[in-house]
């Protein structure tokens, strides 16, 4: 605990350090292209670090979950936990949804908005990828394996993953020195995970310092009231999230909260989700969720349970349409809300999905679709806030999911420091 | 055994633009003839720029959607843009034109390549930062442009008290500025870049503040073509993925232009996002 303990404050003055550095930078070399350069220098740390990460997760996710499905043994228990899971997912969807509603319409960030909008004739042309149905669910099944690891294609990895791991528990003995191959093979990734991990304050350094090379600070305060409504929303969300928590597991949500600052941090800092998955992964089983769990609920919560992205949705759109003074009666939004539900569960591995989700709102709902110019001036730090905020609820989702299942155990590497903790079964 | 079939197919069932290129063999691409780094002539009366570059990457791809079929690219120059993409004079316009909601009642476009806007030229040192600091300034604009337009729209609506004056060309309304007799320029951003590229000491003045009017870019071609609009999507997309987007880019907008000067304009966040959206890695 006392090395993880470092990370975490090494990383939270890489942060502070990058913002002074990313500040200097800004004010050092006000011409743009020389800014520009610059940061893209410092990037490509960043861009090393993540590429380390996206290089673990598909053997992370297809290791640890043929090894947890294998041990769940049977469909039944699988479709107990998927079900358990989704219904999870369903709920903190609502809420997050609903969130961003009540509080976009009560601090109102779009009324009486200090800046020029853009003419309601223009458009970003993003709605074109709309979302579709059919398409989203045949693209669930991969054609080949090989491809959906290539790709790093979370959904299509677990589908096979579910399959190769339910069928290897059927032959039983047979498929034992398989299973225990890949067994190895996760904790290889793991140990992989900790090598990279020490990176992660360089990254974290990296990514703030670029950032606010090209943009400044400025641009947070000519978008202060969207930025600080949609923020403090979120904070909202993460105290509803962590009391979501409490009503399951107790006192150990505080616990578990401490131990997942490390990937808040790094999901926060470099606006990936991503960045946070392995650790997570690492953290949540050092919590006590059994592998089994994690390694199930967390690459779905990938794809279904992205609160932040969620609650920026609904936050966005009305803050669009109170921009455009444009008034929705209650029926509207909540049929809005109801919608998103659906549309923002073909968020998985779509790039920058949000801001196509919310297009594809905005035309349904006849708001001008220009609008999105508008908030895309900042979407980087707003991407910041709903990565951490993917993050916080995917591993409250797990922990849930696994005391919901009976399978959060004790703390299995508790040193004898931390005895105290109540040990539940 | 998939890819085989789904090409036959399409050849058999060409219809649209890609019917008439596969028939005659050539694609008609619209350009300007000083739409800086867009679309303009070089010194041997050749058309070039950042959205020639990119229509001769559309007529690969749908040389791609052809077989392989080699293609002829044939320039064509026309004052009135849609009408000429409606009676087919041009296949593809690559200017710099405007996407918005009335044209695409009449035609489609590409994905966003560019989004311009209104922004203010001011010396180095001066205080003004964005619109707001304007009250109690001068600041010029070029008669007749959409710039004049949105600084009246700013002055109303946030009743910043400026005065506004205009002059005929854009070359005059930098003058005043240059000059000292007004203390902004707005202007658009890539024109007001331009501008300085071409002034004896573009390092005393800097662009400012926020957009104060937002023109998003495409390309221009026929509606209800869904095989053409196909083609051009999907090399938007390959070129956002494989960075060839952000190289082209550079290459007009943070590059020595082929004239000698440089724009010095980084991409907006704006289309950052866009291109991220359209798969360009972060």
């Amino acid at each position: 605990m006392q090395k993880s303990g470092h990370l975490t404050l090494y990383i939270l003055l890489a942060m502070i350090l990058g913002i002074v550095v990313g500040f200097a930078c800004h004010s050092l070399w006000p011409d743009p292209k020389t800014a520009a350069n610059i940061a893209s220098y410092i990037s490509l740390v960043t861009d090393l670090f993540l590429r380390l990460i996206k290089m673990i997760i598909a053997p992370l996710v297809f290791s640890t979950l043929v090894v947890g499905i294998a041990h769940m043994g049977d469909s039944k228990t699988v479709g107990r936990v998927g079900l358990k899971t989704m219904g999870w997912f369903i709920t903190a969807s609502l809420l997050s949804l609903a969130l961003g509603l009540v509080m976009v319409s009560i601090l109102r960030p779009g009324e009486n908005l200090g800046l020029p909008l853009p003419d309601v004739n223009a458009t970003s042309s993003l709605k074109t990828s709309s979302f579709n149905a059919k398409e989203f669910i045949a693209h669930l099944v991969p054609t080949s394996i090989f491809a959906a690891l290539a790709g790093n294609e979370m959904l299509q990895i677990v589908v096979f993953a579910v399959f190769f791991g339910l069928a290897a528990a059927a032959l039983g003995e047979t498929a034992q020195p398989m299973i225990a191959i890949f067994n190895q093979g996760a904790h290889v990734m793991l140990k992989v995970t900790g090598a990279v991990m020490k990176m992660a304050p360089l990254a974290v350094f990296a990514a703030m310092a670029s950032i606010i090379t090209t943009q400044g600070l400025g641009i947070l305060l000519t978008y202060a009231k969207f930025m600080g409504g949609f923020y403090l929303s979120l904070i909202l969300l993460w105290g509803l999230l962590i009391l979501a928590g409490f009503i399951f597991l107790g006192a150990r949500t505080a616990r578990l909260v401490s131990m997942i600052r490390e990937p808040f941090l790094l999901a926060f800092s470099t606006a990936s989700s991503e960045a946070a998955y392995p650790k997570l992964l690492a953290q949540l089983e050092r919590f006590g969720v059994s592998n089994r769990i994690t390694s199930f609920v967390l690459p779905l919560g990938y794809s279904f349970n992205l609160d932040g992205s969620m609650m920026y949705c609904t936050f966005a759109t009305i803050f669009i349409a109170q921009a455009y003074n444009i008034h929705l009666p209650l029926g509207t939004e909540i049929v809005m809300l109801l919608l998103l539900m659906v549309t923002s569960k073909g968020m998985a591995g779509v790039p920058r999905a949000s801001l196509v989700v919310i297009a594809a709102t905005l035309t349904t709902f006849n708001i001008p679709e220009a609008g999105l110019l508008l908030i895309m001036g900042i979407d980087q730090f707003l991407d910041m806030g709903r990565s951490a905020t993917n993050a916080v609820g995917n591993s409250i989702a797990a922990a849930v999911v696994a005391k919901w299942e009976g399978e959060l155990e004790p703390e299995p590497e508790d040193k004898p420091a931390i005895t105290s903790l109540p040990a539940e079964a | 055994v998939g890819q085989t079939a789904s090409s036959t197919d399409s050849v058999e069932e060409l219809s649209g633009t890609l019917k008439k290129i596969h028939d005659s063999g050539t694609v008609l691409i619209g350009y300007r003839e000083s739409s800086i780094p867009f679309s303009y002539l070089n010194s041997r009366g050749e058309p070039i720029g950042y959205s020639i570059d990119l229509g001769h990457a559309i007529v690969d791809g749908i040389s791609n959607e052809l077989d392989g079929q080699t293609l002829k690219i044939k320039f064509v120059t026309s004052e009135t843009r849609i009408p000429a993409v409606l009676n087919g004079e041009i296949d593809l316009e690559c200017g710099s034109t405007t996407n918005n909601v009335q044209r695409q009642k009449q035609v489609a476009f590409s994905p966003i390549m560019f989004v311009a806007g209104t922004k203010l030229l001011v010396r180095r040192d001066s205080p003004i930062q964005s619109f707001r600091d304007l009250a109690g300034k001068t600041v010029v604009v070029t008669e007749g442009t959409t710039n004049q337009e949105a600084i009246k729209q700013i002055a109303d609506k946030f009743a910043v008290q400026m005065h506004v004056v205009s002059c005929k060309d854009h070359a005059e309304s930098f003058e005043q500025l240059v000059s000292g007799k007004v203390e902004a320029f707005a202007g658009d951003d890539v024109l007001l870049r331009g501008l300085l590229a071409k002034s004896r000491a573009p390092d005393d003045f800097a662009v400012v503040g926020e957009f104060l009017s937002y023109d998003p870019y495409g390309i221009m071609f026929r509606k209800d073509d869904p095989q053409l609009a196909q083609v051009v999507n999907r090399v938007f997309h390959e070129m956002a993925q494989s960075r060839e987007l952000e190289y082209t880019y550079n290459r007009w907008f943070l590059s020595k232009l082929p004239s000698g000067e440089t724009l010095n304009l980084p991409m907006s966040a704006q289309l950052e996002e866009i291109f991220r959206a359209l798969g360009a890695p972060d």
